[in-house]
């Protein structure tokens, strides 16, 4: 058997392994567990990154362009470190929107159309299938190399043909099982992370073996190359030594878009993510991934050029060394390795740009063509074909461009392109302001300068055009040299290429998006009015384009209670996987807009689904969801006492589980039914619908009789002048009443109005209906009371405020009499201390000095006595006060002729009047009748006024004392020609503590009780007192006592 | 973002600054340490110290 049997045998045979695991990973997620769900495979399925280009490629590189291999993982790298965070959003989003490529992200996020990810994915396959072309290459050539033999012209001698239709084989049956995209493919991943573990471990067994086995060691392997000085420059950056320093920090930052953006890592990162937890793992297993897989090939390099055969090729170093001496075996495990990268390569990638081919430029051709058909299969056969179609396509390019320089900078030169496309993903994540106009803007001018500025030179370098025009420029104008374009000299072709890319890239980006109004990006969100939509239509819906079990599957997976909307995301989700998100949309939109006569059946609530899958389950679940409606509305009524609060919320509820888009609370106020809460109806109808509750009208004989009221179609009932009014704003086609009932009475209607055609309304929604009128009937009488609460116990607090203000207005008049007291308690013992003094002194001096003379000693004995009854005045004043203030004033009420007492008071008072020379004057009529009084009180009052006028009149003035009968009273009133007292002080003459002082003298005369207790006496006599004066012309008391009536 | 993740997302800017900066300008001589040239040794360094460091970060959350 010669060895290209064998070796085939060994392709063949891996392959077909490769088929067993992804058939068994596959039947194994059938059966409900996952083998690819677990962090490890994640990311040795993220390292499909290592193509053959990482495998052969790296050595090869390494030896012409020294560490310049690096960058293109170190990029990678650093990404993997932002990825829990920002990597982990992204995935979220795209799992979240049914994002299952690039150009779909690009649709997601600028908005309706097709141009933009019709643009990418033509990009994207024109970058990226040449790519599969080049790996299809190294697995002809890696295998002519092993088998020795010779290359054979034909198609059919071709390793790579063969290759090709295997792989092609393999995604077809594993990369495509189903529309559906966003649905993972666990057998490919399976097979992939399988393929990433191979290479990996080749790669190392073979390091190990060359480094050791044939360099004799690490240190011996770089002593070797120090010597030479070819290879000593291979050990830095710069110039002279194959890679520049921009080349290096280019490649850094080609290689980080590369890792998110190229189809087969998007693929592998978005949609193969089992769970977005494996994210945080990979984020340093990957790094270790490339560092593991990068470790060994500057030894392997430094080996195959010192001990390698002279003319063998250097990127396949790892197959020509262990064959070269005679380890056939390894040399074997190496192309199995290479071939390992190159398949899971093509692969993934040709099923990414199948899908995205079905996405943007199959399915809205058939979708246009062939609406209404049932699509499933028919798509279905279409993936599988852009399958085929792409990586016959990458070996058409390898067997067409063959050795060209072209095909070796296709690495970069997809790296390069796929770049492009971040200003446009990155920002459009990050930034609002991006238009599509701008995005497509963005893409356009940046393609174009690659295409420029790369692609252009690197047809020039494989003969394809006059090399002239890159040297000199087109027609010889040098500044648009491709490689030195606007006279940018002194760069890498990358460096170069990246720069002027860039500025255009995200110049006409922003240029566009500043030009254009902002975006609105398409959620998931289907419009309201799907609300209406069952489960068995949404099924039927999806059967046509995925097929009836994954339609079923899709649909198990939501909630049984969720709502309408729930289902209407799933389905379009699930459409978007299916025919990318554009197309998904527009179907979802078709099927809503269905015509009227097809409505009807739809339209009814719950008794479609009912009648169409009559089985426990349905009404089990539809049980649920009515549970589910009461018990939120039932939260949300609970939650607030705020009646309009309530109300509008309950109607929002309503609204958005049973899609209802018109409803009223009429409330019953003073036998008028009145809009108390509404959505979606005119106001102007609000305002002049209130009707009185009769029979007369739908919504009255709903509240009068207590039961609902149902109108499944307007056409057939004759209409009322309030349902003309509603009509006239609103084409109402059927509505429900039901009234609110509270303990049996009805307190006002719960009105739904449809205006999507006849509907018929189940009995379970009739009482579901009912029961939420209940409901709210409760919520509103609870708040009313609470109303009720709130107020009084408003009112209470209100009373306590006025109570708290007058307390401490009594307080500070408290506060005001203590003050006053504690001042007249000064001024009495004052005053008390005057005539003491003087009876000290004058019966001192009587002791003493033993007055002789006769006349002087009685002047003084009479001072003394008239001081001391001073002085008992005073204290019998005080005692008075004290028994008035306390309540023990007894007084004896008898008969007393007013001339008698007088004439009492004045024959008391006579020495006042004669000492100042007052003249007296009285004139009291003999008729006048007794007043009831004690004797000695009324004589006392009439004292004190006298002695008053004594005290304030000037000496030889008059005082005049009258007394007259006055309707069953009389009246006394002295009169004197003093000062006066002014206008505003007439009340405080008689204020206990208030004293009038005498102008003319500094001291006061008493103590100034006298009036106040005057008046305490008048008015326990059943009298009053009052004083009238003009100031300047003297002062007048009266004083007013009851007459005894006469018999 | 978490506390991890803002680490690791300080782990890919030192990683930054270590790959292309200065201080990689100032490790790309040609010397040689201990038989091995300094740039590929500093560059595999780095790149094994972050690629622990991260895993030791995401391991010990």
């Amino acid at each position: 058997m010669s060895r290209t049997a064998w070796v085939t045998a060994a392709g063949l045979l891996y392959v077909l392994g490769l088929f067993a695991i992804a058939f068994a990973t596959d039947r194994a997620r059938r059966r409900g567990h996952s083998p690819v769900d677990h962090p490890w495979v994640y990311s040795l399925s993220l390292a499909v990154y290592c193509t053959e280009w990482t495998f052969y490629g790296s050595v090869g590189r390494a030896v012409t362009k020294g560490l310049g291999f690096l960058p293109i993982y170190l990029g990678p790298t650093l990404v993997f470190f932002l990825a829990p965070g920002l990597l982990r959003r992204l995935v979220a989003f795209c799992r979240a929107q049914g994002v299952t490529s690039v150009p779909d992200l690009l649709e997601t996020l600028y908005g309706k159309g097709k141009a933009l990810g019709t643009l990418a994915t033509v990009i994207l396959v024109a970058g990226v299938t040449p790519y599969i072309g080049l790996q299809l290459k190294a697995v002809a050539h890696s295998f002519d190399l092993l088998t020795g033999r010779a290359g054979v012209p034909g198609v059919a001698g071709d390793a790579a043909f063969w290759a090709a239709l295997g792989l092609a084989l393999f995604s077809m049956l594993f990369g495509a099982r189903s529309l559906v995209a966003t649905e993972r493919h666990e057998g490919m991943v399976a097979a992939v992370a399988f393929e990433s573990a191979v290479k990996l471990i080749t790669f190392l067994l073979l390091g190990v073996y060359i480094t050791w086995g044939i360099g004799g060691g690490l240190a011996a392997v770089f002593r070797d190359a120090a010597a030479d000085p070819e290879i000593r420059r291979l050990f830095v950056i710069g110039p002279g030594s194959g890679t520049g320093t921009a080349e290096w920090t280019t490649l850094v930052i080609l290689s980080s878009a590369a890792i998110v953006l190229l189809p087969r890592q998007f693929h592998m990162l978005a949609v193969e993510n089992v769970r977005e937890e494996h994210i945080r793992p990979a984020s340093w297993a990957f790094p270790t991934y490339l560092l593991l897989m990068n470790l060994f090939v500057l030894p392997v390099a430094l080996v195959g050029h010192t001990h390698g055969a002279p003319d063998s090729p250097a990127a396949y170093y790892l197959i020509t060394l262990p064959l070269e001496r005679g380890h056939t075996g390894l040399a074997g495990l190496a192309f199995l390795g290479g071939f390992s990268a190159a398949t899971s390569m093509v692969i993934v990638s040709s099923v990414a740009l199948a899908t995205m081919i079905q996405h943007h430029l199959v399915s809205p051709v058939v979708l246009e063509r062939w609406a209404g058909h049932d699509l499933g299969r028919p798509l279905l056969h279409a993936k599988r074909a852009a399958i085929l179609g792409v990586i016959l396509l990458g070996y058409g390019f390898n067997r067409w461009i063959g050795e060209s320089q072209t095909l070796v900078n296709i690495g970069l030169l997809s790296f390069s392109a796929v770049t492009q496309f971040a200003p446009a993903v990155f920002l459009g994540l990050l930034w609002r302001g991006g238009t599509r106009g701008g995005a497509l803007t963005g893409l356009v001018l940046g393609f174009a300068v690659w295409a420029y500025t790369l692609m252009l030179p690197s047809f020039a370098a494989s003969g394809w055009l006059p090399a002239s025009l890159v040297s000199e420029g087109p027609f010889g104008v040098a500044w648009l040299r491709p490689q030195a374009l606007f006279g940018l000299d002194g760069l890498d072709p990358w460096s170069h290429a990246l720069v002027w890319s860039l500025v255009f890239n995200l110049g006409g980006y922003l240029a566009g998006s500043l030009l254009q109004a902002p975006r609105t990006a398409i959620g998931p969100a289907p419009s309201a009015e799907g609300g209406w939509l069952g489960r068995a239509d949404l099924e039927q819906l999806l059967t046509r384009f995925v097929g009836a079990n994954q339609a079923r599957q899709v649909l198990d997976a939501v909630p049984p209670r969720s709502s309408p909307r729930v289902l209407m995301e799933a389905t379009e989700r699930c459409l978007a996987g299916a025919v990318g998100t554009t197309s998904a949309r527009t179907i979802i939109q078709g099927f809503l807009a269905l015509p009227r006569d097809q409505a009807v059946e739809i339209l009814d609530v719950f008794g479609g689904v009912g009648r169409q899958l009559a089985t426990s389950r349905e009404a089990l679940e539809r049980q649920i969801r009515e549970l589910s409606v009461l018990h939120e509305a039932s939260r949300s009524l609970s939650r607030s006492l705020d009646t309009d609060r309530v109300l509008s919320e309950v109607l929002h509820l309503i609204r958005r589980e049973f899609g209802f888009q018109h409803l009223a609370v009429r409330l019953l106020e003073d036998d008028v039914l009145r809009i108390r809460s509404q959505v979606g109806l005119d106001p102007a109808y609000v305002a002049q619908s209130d009707a009185p509750a009769t029979t007369e009208t739908f919504v009255g004989t709903c509240l009068l009789e207590g039961r609902p009221i149902l109108v499944e179609d307007t056409r057939q009932i004759a209409q009322t002048k309030l349902f003309g009014y509603l009509a006239k704003s609103l084409p109402v086609t059927a509505f429900i009443h039901v009234p609110m009932l509270h303990e049996g009475r009805p307190i006002g209607v719960l009105s739904a109005y449809s205006t999507r055609g006849p509907m018929h309304f189940t009995d379970a929604f009739v009482s579901l209906f009912s029961a939420l009128a209940g409901q709210l009937a409760l919520a509103l009488v609870n708040a009313q009371l609470y109303a009720e609460v709130q107020a009084y116990s408003q009112a209470m607090e209100a009373k306590v405020r006025q109570r708290t203000a007058e307390l401490e207005q009594a307080n500070e008049r408290l506060r005001e009499l203590d003050r006053l007291k504690s001042d007249f308690l000064s001024t009495v013992s004052h005053e008390l201390r005057t005539p003491l003094t003087s009876i000290r002194s004058f019966s001192e001096i009587l002791l003493r000095y033993g007055v002789d003379n006769p006349e002087e000693r009685e002047k003084f004995v009479g001072i003394i006595h008239q001081e001391a009854e001073r002085l008992t005045r005073m204290i019998n004043e005080l005692l008075d006060l004290s028994r008035i203030e306390a309540g023990r004033l007894e007084l004896r009420v008898v008969p007393v002729d007013p001339a008698e007492a007088v004439q009492q008071a004045l024959a008391v008072t006579r020495p006042l009047f004669d000492e100042k020379q007052v003249r007296v004057t009285t004139r009291i009529p003999g008729d006048l009748p007794a007043v009831a009084a004690d004797p000695d009180r009324l004589q006392q009052v009439l004292g004190n006024l006298l002695s008053n006028a004594a005290k304030f009149s000037p000496a030889g003035g008059e005082v005049r004392v009258l007394a007259r009968a006055e309707d069953g009273a009389v009246v006394f009133s002295v009169a004197d020609d003093g000062p006066g007292i002014p206008g505003d002080r007439l009340e405080d003459v008689f204020d206990r503590y208030t004293q009038i002082r005498d102008p003319q003298e500094k001291h006061p005369l008493g103590t100034g009780l006298g009036l106040s207790i005057s008046r305490d006496l008048v008015e326990k006599l059943g009298g009053t007192i009052w004083v009238e004066s003009d100031p300047g012309a003297g002062a007048t008391f009266f004083v007013r006592l009851p007459a005894v009536p006469t018999p | 973002m978490d506390p991890v993740s803002r680490r690791l997302a300080a782990l890919a800017v030192l990683g930054l600054v270590a790959f292309v900066s200065p201080v990689f300008g100032a490790f790309n001589r040609p010397v040689w340490l201990a038989g091995l040239p300094l740039l590929p040794l500093y560059l595999f360094g780095c790149w094994a110290a972050l690629v622990v460091a991260a895993a030791i970060l995401e391991r010990h959350r």
